[in-house]
């Protein structure tokens, strides 16, 4: 669970920057917990290059069938993942 | 041994195909509780080849199983077994020869998240109907992910009816646990266990019998393949010493 931390205020406040809201940020969650696993252990995101992120998502997102907005909410929790992390 | 060779030879060239990445099942007698994602389908063909019975040291049996799966919600799928077919050659098999044993129908629903829930639960039930055979086979599915470790338990009530007016009955409870380790996201090791009580008419009780050995798997992009070697721990006379499937997944 520590790969995919919980939607608390202080990371809605951090997702501002990447424009998304807290249920944007709640679904991205979602996804991350409930279509990555199927494939693999989840990944810390902490540790990836921000660059790297859209490309993975990119790639793999069809794989576990994510619709546009699936696909853009993961990639807002994600990067908003990073940015907490980073910002830490 | 020559078929040894075969499946390991197949198994080896998968190995070495192109690298992506793919959904699929880690073990191949333990069900996971996550399911297919929403509009998913999947081409499952199974591969069982069970040899040497303490009683019978020519039995040889290979099972062939296609299945169809599709992710109908986000905690729901549904399989059809298109076809369960096998060749049989040994005492205990009766002539040898190929037999066709039916299709089935099969529902997994999932209530909680391995990983962020204390643990992970599913529900399964599949219908299986055949020429004067009828079976019915209810599992609870558990599971929890700890970063790369998978551990999975199912507990399985099989009622089986066969016979003209499907008067023969047999019931069967199974336990089957699995251990997996994702070394990088195309490969995965581990072991799995399966233990194993008969309730011939549902009124005796036949001797346990407990099966183990380790599986790995390798997930590519369209495709993932998983095989599973198991030996029998117990000499249960007319049980197969050991046994090895492999399940070839292809999504569309």
């Amino acid at each position: 669970v520590n790969s995919a931390p919980p939607v608390t205020a202080a990371f809605v406040r951090a997702g501002v920057r990447e424009k998304a809201d807290a249920h944007t940020l709640e679904e991205g969650r979602k996804v991350f917990l409930n279509r990555c696993i199927a494939c693999h252990a989840l990944p810390d995101i902490r540790h990836y290059d921000s660059g790297r992120i859209p490309r993975i998502v990119g790639w793999m997102g069809p794989r576990a069938n994510l619709n546009a907005e699936q696909h853009q909410a993961l990639l807002k929790y994600l990067l908003t993942v990073k940015a907490t992390a980073a910002s830490e | 041994m020559p078929k040894i060779t075969t499946i390991l030879s197949l198994f080896l060239a998968a190995l070495c195909a192109e690298t992506a990445l793919g959904g699929s099942r880690r073990f191949t007698y333990v069900y996971e509780v996550t399911t297919s994602p929403p509009g998913d389908i999947e081409f499952e063909n199974w591969v069982t080849w069970k040899t040497h019975k303490p009683d019978d040291h020519a039995f040889d049996q290979v099972e062939f199983r296609h299945e169809l799966e599709f992710g109908i919600t986000e905690k729901f799928q549904m399989a059809v077994y298109v076809a369960d077919w096998n060749y049989h050659h040994g005492m205990s098999a009766g002539e040898s020869g190929f037999t066709l044993n039916g299709s089935a129908i099969e529902l997994i629903y999932n209530f909680t998240n391995p990983v962020s829930d204390p643990i992970g639960l599913a529900a399964y039930q599949e219908f299986k109907a055949g020429y004067r055979f009828f079976e019915s086979e209810s599992k609870f599915l558990a599971q929890k992910n700890l970063g790369r470790f998978v551990v999975a338990y199912n507990a399985t009530l099989e009622a089986e009816w066969e016979g003209e007016g499907l008067e023969e009955r047999e019931g069967e409870f199974q336990q089957s646990l699995g251990l997996s380790y994702e070394i990088n996201p195309h490969v995965l090791v581990g072991a799995e266990f399966v233990h194993e009580i008969a309730f011939p008419e549902w009124s005796e009780t036949e001797p346990d019998k407990f099966f183990a050995g380790p599986n790995i798997s390798v997930r590519r992009d369209k495709w993932w393949a998983t095989l599973t070697a198991l030996a029998q721990v117990t000499r249960e006379g007319d049980e197969p010493d050991f046994q090895v499937r492999t399940i070839f997944g292809f999504s569309f």
